[in-house]
């Protein structure tokens, strides 16, 4: 049996700080560890960044939805938006654990802790949506 | 957040940082942190034991300032992270260019030593 909580975000970044809190409180509701409440703010903040920032050309206002499915052992997070066309997981490469500081790259980390943390990641376009699925264990991170 | 500067007996600059490096945390320290940091002629200690949350634009903040040091010869280190922190870090590699230290000696020992490209 699946309890399901959805959330409402606008395409804009002051709402990323509705995140700790929001979190804080399934936290409560669902007794998720601190180490799983840490890992679902990551991989929102950087998914939802990307969705923001890069998004929508247009700047005009729009909903991001952000779908929880709380089951006893794992839980999946649905977002859901009318962006531009974009499969985050597309691309993404292992980060540079070779080269010394001076050529270290220092971005493009995002999306790869997300595969990182997360059991499961799929993304698919439907109905003009973007629709990026999220399973992450419940007891401890995938990782 | 917040961003506290203070020079130790031996050269090192201690920059501690508290909250979160989150989008909104890191943008509100990103210029506070680069002139304490990237912008110093020294050695430096980052000391993160009062961050309690780091997202990849927290990552990035720190990797571009410990390069700016790199270039102009000095190396910088990372002082005490909390443990949920401290893993995010390892598995970016973050770890190998900017070391993770929980020994104040250790840290200065090691940020004394020159560095220079291969």
């Amino acid at each position: 049996m699946k309890e399901r909580v959805s959330y409402e975000f606008k395409n804009k970044s002051t709402e990323l700080r509705r995140l700790e809190p929001l979190l804080l409180d399934l936290q409560e509701r669902f007794q998720l560890s601190d180490q799983v409440v840490f890992d679902l703010n990551l991989t929102l903040e950087e998914i939802l960044t990307n969705t923001i920032f890069y998004g929508y050309p247009d700047k005009t206002e729009r909903i991001i939805h952000v779908h929880f499915n709380f089951a006893p052992t794992e839980v999946e997070v649905v977002i859901e938006d009318d962006a531009a066309a974009f499969n985050p997981l597309e691309g993404v490469k292992e980060p540079d654990f070779t080269s010394d500081i001076f050529d270290r790259p220092v971005g493009g980390l995002g999306v790869f802790l997300v595969k990182k943390l997360m059991r499961e990641v799929s993304y698919r376009r439907e109905d003009n949506k973007n629709l990026l699925t999220l399973i992450m264990a419940l007891d401890c991170s995938a990782s | 957040m917040q961003v506290k500067l203070e020079m130790m007996d031996d050269g090192v600059a201690k920059v501690s940082l508290s909250g979160r490096l989150d989008l909104a945390g890191t943008e509100q320290i990103e210029a506070d942190f680069s002139k304490s940091v990237g912008e110093r002629q020294g050695p430096v200690l980052i000391d993160l034991s009062e961050v309690t949350f780091i997202a990849s634009i927290g990552i990035k903040m720190l990797l571009k300032n410990a390069k700016d040091l790199s270039w102009k010869g000095f190396r910088t280190a990372i002082f005490k992270p909390q443990t949920s922190v401290e893993k995010i870090l390892r598995d970016c590699g973050i770890d190998t260019v900017i070391p993770v230290h929980f020994s104040v000696a250790s840290a200065v020992e090691q940020l004394k030593q020159p560095i220079a490209r291969v």
